[in-house]
């Protein structure tokens, strides 16, 4: 080899160090960039080399082999599905979390208006044609009411507030779908070129972890360099570059709440998308909604109807102040669905306070409470189901908060996995910025070293050129 | 294990989270007084303090009940006491006046006497408690005795619990204790009798009044018993009641409420993890071989 090509091999040499060095400031300016996993400029020994004298060779410098990122394909197969199961998790447990509505010592909670009407009851048996404490009666069945009525609300409100963001996370999934489908494009067309394209694909890898997180999406590669985006369910949302659309639909079985709606590219077919298709946070949040909440809507509009109609069907068996017979005292309802939001004193009673029908007998006087106490009975009475009023309401309060200890449970484990997985696909994947100074080092050194052959070769071909 | 400086900021910053909700969680508790206010928190103490809730308004508005049914009862045996009082002085003045040596205008102002004791025990007959008419029966909103002894209520007696589902009589029956309705003495009726038989200077008519004044006297010591036991009984209701009332207290205490020792235990172990985690985190994130590096 001569002088000349000893230059050439360092000069090669100070390109590979000068990508080392790049690659090393990429990484450490990308420390904490989601979903980057660090980059390696590979150095390789250029062959074939020199022939020299008998069996001698001579090295022919570096080379630059590739820049290529550090993934834990094993790790990385794992932490699609924790993200999306501690995002479920974490949204059922943090849409739950806020309910207020069924709180055990909230005042003005139905179990408080139980305990006050029931007392008035009793204390109106003790004076039964007193019109003061019959107003109470009915204050307080008013204060029973209102109590369904709120805590009513508080559930449809906590599921509303759930179905704007079923809404919101439908879009951004949307834009996501779009994301990838682009990158796919993006990727092949690099890869059928002939490049790597680390940082496309990082871009890509975040878009696919928010895919988990948002909707429990996991990606299916091809040969292509494309990853296929499929739900829990099967359900393709994105086919190499094309993306399919989500949206939402309200639901009037499910008392308006918004089911999500996949329509392929073509616009065609639009369909439901089931709960069992979900997970990420949209199936966290609609498990929440439809199946934690929903439950306790149904027991709560269950337990309303009951009592109304246990309390509406003795009280029609009684007779009012004026020996007349006796009505509903709440407004009479069909069937349990929309009870609690429904139940209401009756107007007539409302108005007139002298129709509570405490009398067993139309001819007994004001002092006859033999009805009322049979009014009162209805407290220990079981309702539908066998449980009495206590009960039910003891198990509507023990189910949601069995539901929402499961979650917490659920999500705390979600957490920590998801946690294991990430540290384990950082440990991997991440920058250490003590590694890339280290390297930084290395790759100054050697350039630093590299240079002075150069220096030294010219000084050797300068003392050749004087000779001529 | 390979540790970058992002998993040492990630942990950071959830042990810093984790050591903050608990150190959160113990302030609530200290602060509140209350370690169960979701559901969620313990699901069955919150469910079981729904029944205690239940249980403990249903004792207090029973004992609240069980007061009054004690105090109407109370009246009742006051009345009923004047009213005795009222039947042993006619049968003083029937006893007396009976004896032949007593004159017709001697007689005469005795039936004065005994008209007045007449209108006084028609008077306690009409007392009102909270504005009912406590002898009336069901028919407790006019007065259950006319100015002539006339009932003009019924024999109902009405019913307060004295335990949640268990009912005790809380009236007396006046026209069986008062009237003699069922194979009694009507004691009115005995006292306008001894009034006529003084006016008429009756003897043996004023006489003949002894044995259903005596009988009435009886009937009212019967309805005076039956008011005392049913007071007893309601105020013993009151007291097992309130003592219901505070064990259920206690019980949904024990379900729901922090103990405050516990917590403030809590409380103090969590300002120490999040000072130790806030000075561990403190000497990791500075160290870094930049520094090191000329």
């Amino acid at each position: 080899m001569d002088l000349v090509g000893v230059i050439m091999n360092a000069g090669e040499g100070l390109g590979v160090f000068r990508a080392q060095v790049a690659t090393t400031s990429h990484n450490i300016a990308n420390a904490n960039t989601p979903g980057y996993a660090r980059q390696e400029a590979v150095p390789t020994e250029t062959t074939p080399a020199e022939e020299v004298g008998i069996n001698g060779y001579l090295g022919r410098g570096v080379a630059l082999a590739g820049v290529v990122q550090a993934r834990d394909k094993f790790v990385e197969a794992q932490i699609g599905v924790a993200m999306a199961n501690s995002s479920s998790s974490s949204a059922q447990s943090d849409a739950l979390a806020t309910v207020t509505a069924l709180d055990p010592q909230g005042q003005g909670g139905i179990t408080d208006a139980l305990g006050k009407f029931y007392s008035s009851l009793r204390d109106l048996n003790q004076n039964p044609g007193d019109m003061g404490l019959r107003q109470a009666v009915v204050q307080s069945a008013q204060r029973v009411s209102r109590a369904f009525n709120l805590t009513a609300s508080g559930l449809a409100s906590a599921r509303n507030g759930i179905d704007q963001n079923v809404a919101t996370l439908a879009d951004k999934t949307n834009s996501l779908l779009a994301g990838v489908a682009d990158l796919n494009r993006r990727i092949s067309l690099a890869i059928n070129s002939g490049r790597n394209p680390n940082d496309l694909l990082d871009i890509r890898q975040n878009d696919l972890d928010q895919l988990a997180q948002m909707i429990g999406a996991r990606p299916v590669p091809d040969s292509h360099g494309s990853v296929n985006v499929v739900l829990p369910g099967g359900t393709c949302l994105v086919s190499g570059i094309v993306a399919s659309q989500l949206g939402v639909q309200a639901n009037t079985l499910n008392r308006g709440h918004y089911d999500l709606v996949f329509t392929p590219p073509d616009g065609s077919r639009a369909t439901i998308l089931n709960t069992n298709e979900l997970g990420g946070q949209i199936g966290g949040i609609i498990v929440a909604r439809d199946q934690v909440l929903g439950a306790a809507e149904s027991s709560l509009d269950n337990l309303a109807y009951d009592i109304s109609s246990a309390v509406n069907a003795q009280h029609r068996l009684g007779y009012a102040l004026d020996g007349s017979p006796g009505s509903d005292m709440f407004v009479a309802m069909v069937g349990p669905q929309a009870a609690a939001t429904n139940l209401a004193v009756d107007p007539a009673l409302l108005a007139d306070p002298s129709l509570i029908a405490a009398a067993g007998s139309a001819t007994s006087g004001p002092g006859d409470s033999t009805n009322l106490q049979a009014i009162i009975a209805t407290e220990s009475a079981g309702l539908t189901g066998g449980l009495n009023v206590q009960q039910g309401m003891a198990k509507l309060t023990s189910d949601f908060g069995i539901a929402v200890n499961m979650v917490d449970d659920n999500s705390a484990f979600d957490k920590n996995l998801l946690a294991d997985l990430t540290s384990a696909r950082e440990s991997s994947s991440g920058v250490s910025v003590d590694d890339e100074l280290i390297h930084l080092t290395a790759a100054q050194t050697a350039y630093n070293a590299l240079t002075k052959v150069i220096t030294t070769t010219n000084t050797l071909l300068d003392t050749l050129m004087k000779l001529i | 294990m390979r540790v970058t400086e992002k998993m040492i900021f990630e942990s950071t910053i959830a042990q810093t989270g984790r050591s903050r909700e608990n150190l959160s969680q113990a302030q609530n508790e200290v602060a509140s007084g209350v370690r169960v206010q979701h559901p969620g928190d313990d699901p069955v103490a919150a469910s079981l303090s729904i029944g205690h809730t239940v249980d403990k308004a249903r004792f207090a508005a029973v004992g609240q009940s069980a007061q009054r049914a004690a105090d109407e009862l109370n009246a009742a045996d006051t009345a009923l006491d004047g009213i005795t009082t009222a039947a042993n002085r006619a049968q003083v003045i029937a006893t007396q006046f009976g004896n032949d040596s007593y004159s017709a205008s001697d007689r005469a102002t005795a039936a004065v006497e005994v008209d007045g004791l007449f209108k006084q025990a028609v008077a306690l007959l009409n007392t009102t408690y909270g504005g009912r008419y406590i002898f009336g029966g069901f028919t407790d909103n006019t007065a259950p005795f006319s100015g002539v002894g006339a009932f003009l209520g019924d024999s109902n007696v009405r019913a307060v619990e004295v335990a949640p589902g268990l009912y005790q009589s809380a009236s007396i029956d006046a026209n069986a204790i008062v009237k003699g309705a069922g194979g009694g003495v009507d004691l009115l009726q005995t006292l306008k009798d001894l009034s006529t038989a003084l006016r008429t200077n009756d003897g043996p008519g004023i006489r003949g009044n002894l044995d259903p004044l005596n009988a009435s006297i009886n009937q009212l010591a019967s309805g005076r018993t039956q008011a005392g036991m049913g007071q007893d009984a309601f105020l013993t209701a009151v007291t097992t009641a309130q003592t219901a009332t505070s064990d259920e207290t206690v019980k949904i205490g024990k379900l729901l409420d922090a103990d405050i020792l516990d917590a403030s235990t809590r409380l103090a172990s969590a300002q120490y993890a999040l000072n130790a985690t806030l000075s561990a985190a403190a000497k990791t994130l500075t160290m870094s071989l930049a520094d090191k590096l000329g």
